[in-house]
């Protein structure tokens, strides 16, 4: 079996439970509050009412599973799905230390989607990860010598600005807990479990102390960071955002924004069976629809997903069911998001550039027909073309054709 | 090529896998306190167990896994341009501030000290079959609570879960393996280190001339799964050295229970580290050009280890240099904090876990392995 994070993160929480249930027994009472976990996925992907660790999308789609949660023993009733069950979720945990492997950057975002539809039900989630972690990896392409080279993996902060907005637009706390911090979460889970006790004043407040102590930290770790996310793409090449986006009709779209993503129709797994590792290797999708997810969050504004990289053909692959069945899953969950959706570069209106479409229309044959990686000068070229796009559309050259 | 055999009658459920463990290992058939058949084992063997099976002990009300616990690299210097992926695990970690320290990890001298009795005395492995899927957690919390009801002690208690379907049946498969290669000579792991993106192999064996060296300075009982050599400091060893030159090589195995294995066993081949490539029970049907190890209809391991691959010598020299390095991890993991920081962690200015890497890595085995024995006296 590969290597996994989840154990740690499951027996993380089991260990949190241990120190609390003995801190409460030392009290002379017993934890009201059960841990519902497993050790295989198959138990995380059941609905929460079949004793798993799921829940639904608001259009009743399965959404991202936990990986634990912390529940009583009491009757409820899914507000959005409407599914009775006996066990009345209190904390869901999704948790990774996937950073200390190097999965660092917008691997992250994926993570979102994992507790996105939590709030909403007025129930309390977190992604428990590393602050701060170190990753060891090959130093080759960055010319150091052998046999170390470490770098840090923080936590992303364009994910926690998104947990933040998250929590206030639905006022209930979606965190985000240091995986090296077990206190903190020990500390939460036991004011959680005193409440359920007695839910008197005292307790009351001691909860909402737990809770403002982990929102007032991820506050403070964002705060620069916010203050110049909107100006920051404004001013330098990446992010690759484009908040004010020219429409057919000339005028910017009020209601729309949108991020430009270099990656090819492989992202969502359809590929041309010439090399048998590209399915495995360029799946990207829950990549790009968590960057979507993410940006929609953050500024509460629908997000055009620009694909430059792929034409009406590609679209419809997808659309005729070509990608792999994560991919699939996740080009579902995108286009029947009314908030999100996809532009490809027939999408996209260049005015008098011929130029920047034919060089997109190449590299995209050139990557198809590898189906591979492109080679370095293409990758390169590519990355100079998507910032060309994003100057291109702020300043109306382009316009998007609808 | 391994020879066509008709399909094995055996179904790897509850019963069969007390079978195997009773047959090819000696573990003892024993009641556990509910009147149900299952396993004794020795503290060791039940380390081993948990480590590789994942069986939680029933330590604390909820459970408490080896496995994935004792991780030192996730990938090896042979395979990545001589750089080494180090990860926490063995060793802990915390944050200070913006800067990340070594801290007490998941080695058996720190369990020992939160569990004291996981390493000693005999345990009983519980079988329990699922019919539905159960919160894991809770499932261990009722047992826990149901042993003392039974006026009997669950930290002797380790409860392994078996589902009804052929789901998470490999880890099993993995710990047959691996008692199979520890008696023929073989260092053992099923978190073998491998980048994600060169295919993890579920299970790797190891022959090795420093498994004499290891036995004959008490560090081991004999060929054993990795991380066992930190378990030094808490069980005694006498083992006896085979005294045998042995050249080093890499065996590995693919556990499925479903589907084949021949994609992956492709791709290893393709690498050229290892002399053997196998799969383990699979559905026990003809299997071309890689090795086999299944059971007969008596639960009985017949392996049959097909044909040779053909390595890439220099790769295979470097990865021997990576596994002495390797294993000298684990022989400090035998050692509290302290004395690990006092002998490799001096900088203040350095990384912490870097410091350690690189001066583990430029100690000689030899002199690891004084200092190691030193230190535990």
């Amino acid at each position: 079996m590969a290597f996994g994070s989840d154990y740690r993160v499951k027996y993380l929480m089991r260990d949190v439970q241990r120190i609390v249930t003995e801190r409460i027994n030392k009290e002379g009472f017993e934890n009201p509050l059960r841990l519902r976990v497993f050790d295989e996925d198959a138990g995380d992907n059941m609905m929460w009412d079949k004793g798993g660790l799921t829940f639904t999308t608001s259009d009743g789609e399965k959404a991202g599973s936990g990986d634990g949660a912390w529940y009583v023993e009491e009757a409820w009733t899914d507000p959005i799905s409407k599914k009775k069950s006996k066990s009345t979720p209190i904390l869901v945990i999704e948790g990774t230390f996937g950073t200390e492997t190097g999965n660092v950057g917008d691997a992250q975002k994926t993570k979102l989607s994992h507790i996105f539809e939590l709030p909403k039900r007025k129930i309390l989630s977190a992604i428990l990860m590393p602050k701060l972690a170190e990753y060891y990896t090959s130093g080759k392409n960055k010319k150091k010598s052998p046999p170390t080279f470490v770098q840090n993996g923080w936590w992303m902060k364009s994910l926690v600005m998104a947990s933040i907005s998250l929590s206030n637009q639905w006022k209930c706390e979606t965190m985000l807990i240091d995986a090296y911090n077990k206190k903190q979460l020990e500390a939460l889970v036991y004011a959680l479990a005193k409440q359920q006790l007695e839910n008197n004043n005292k307790n009351k407040e001691y909860v909402e102390k737990q809770l403002d102590e982990i929102m007032c930290e991820m506050s403070l770790y964002v705060e620069q960071y916010a203050k110049d996310f909107y100006f920051k793409s404004r001013r330098s090449d990446y992010p690759l955002i484009i908040f004010d986006l020219p429409m057919k009709n000339g005028n910017v779209s009020s209601k729309w924004i949108g991020k430009i993503h270099s990656d090819d129709v492989k992202a969502f797994g359809v590929t041309t069976g010439k090399n048998p590792k590209a399915k495995q290797r360029h799946r990207n999708g829950h990549r790009l629809l968590g960057n979507a997810q993410e940006l929609n969050q953050i500024t509460g504004k629908n997000v055009f997903l620009i694909l430059p990289r792929w034409n009406k053909t590609d679209l419809k692959k997808l659309n005729d069911n070509h990608g792999d069945s994560q991919g699939q899953k996740e080009f579902i969950n995108l286009i029947q998001n009314k908030e999100l959706d996809i532009l490809t570069m027939d999408d996209i209106d260049f005015g008098g550039d011929k130029v920047l479409q034919k060089e997109f229309k190449r590299i995209r044959k050139v990557g198809i027909d590898l189906d591979a990686k492109l080679p370095e000068n293409d990758s390169d070229k590519l990355k100079e073309l998507c910032v060309e796009l994003k100057w291109g559309l702020y300043k109306k050259k382009y316009k998007i054709k609808r | 090529m391994v020879s066509s055999d008709k399909k094995s009658k055996i179904k790897l459920d509850k019963d069969s896998m007390i079978e195997i463990l009773h047959k090819n290992f000696g573990f003892k058939k024993v009641k556990d306190p509910f009147g149900n058949q299952a396993i004794q084992m020795s503290a060791r063997d039940a380390f081993r167990f948990s480590l590789i099976e994942g069986t939680p002990y029933l330590a604390q009300e909820y459970g408490y896994t080896c496995k994935e616990q004792m991780r030192v690299f996730y990938g090896r210097s042979s395979l990545n341009d001589g750089f080494v992926y180090y990860t926490p695990g063995l060793f802990g970690v915390k944050r200070i501030g913006d800067k990340i320290h070594l801290d007490e990890g998941n080695s058996p001298y720190y369990l020992n000290k939160k569990f004291p009795s996981m390493f000693h005395g005999n345990k009983t492995i519980i079988f329990y079959e699922e019919t539905t899927l159960e919160s894991k957690a809770e499932v261990e919390r009722n047992f826990h609570k149901k042993i003392k009801e039974k006026k009997k002690n669950p930290l002797e208690y380790l409860l392994s879960t078996v589902s009804k379907s052929n789901s998470r049946k490999e880890s099993f498969l993995e710990f047959v393996a691996s008692q199979y290669f520890n008696k023929e000579g073989y260092l053992t792991e099923n978190q073998v280190p491998y980048a994600n993106n060169q295919g993890v192999p579920d299970f790797a064996a190891y022959k090795t001339p420093l498994i004499d060296k290891l036995i004959d300075k008490k560090f081991i009982e004999s060929a054993c799964p990795i991380s066992e050599i930190s378990t030094a400091c808490i069980f005694s060893n006498k083992g006896k050295s085979s005294n045998k030159k042995i050249n080093y090589g890499v065996v590995i195995g693919e556990a499925k229970t479903n589907a084949n294995a021949t994609k992956q066993l492709c791709t290893h081949k393709d690498l050229g580290l290892a002399s053997y490539l196998f799969e383990i029970f699979a559905n026990q049907k003809k299997q071309t050009d890689f090795g086999l190890l299944k059971f007969n209809d008596d639960y009985m391991i017949n392996y049959d280890a097909g044909p040779s691959q053909s390595t890439d010598k220099t790769l295979l020299k470097n990865d021997e240099k990576f596994f002495e390095h390797y294993i000298k991890f684990y022989l400090l993991g035998n050692l509290p904090l302290e004395k690990i920081k006092e002998k490799f962690v001096t900088s203040k200015q350095e990384r912490e876990s870097e410091q350690l890497i690189k001066r583990v890595m430029k100690i000689s085995f030899k002199n690891m392995m004084d200092f190691v024995e030193q230190e535990m006296k």
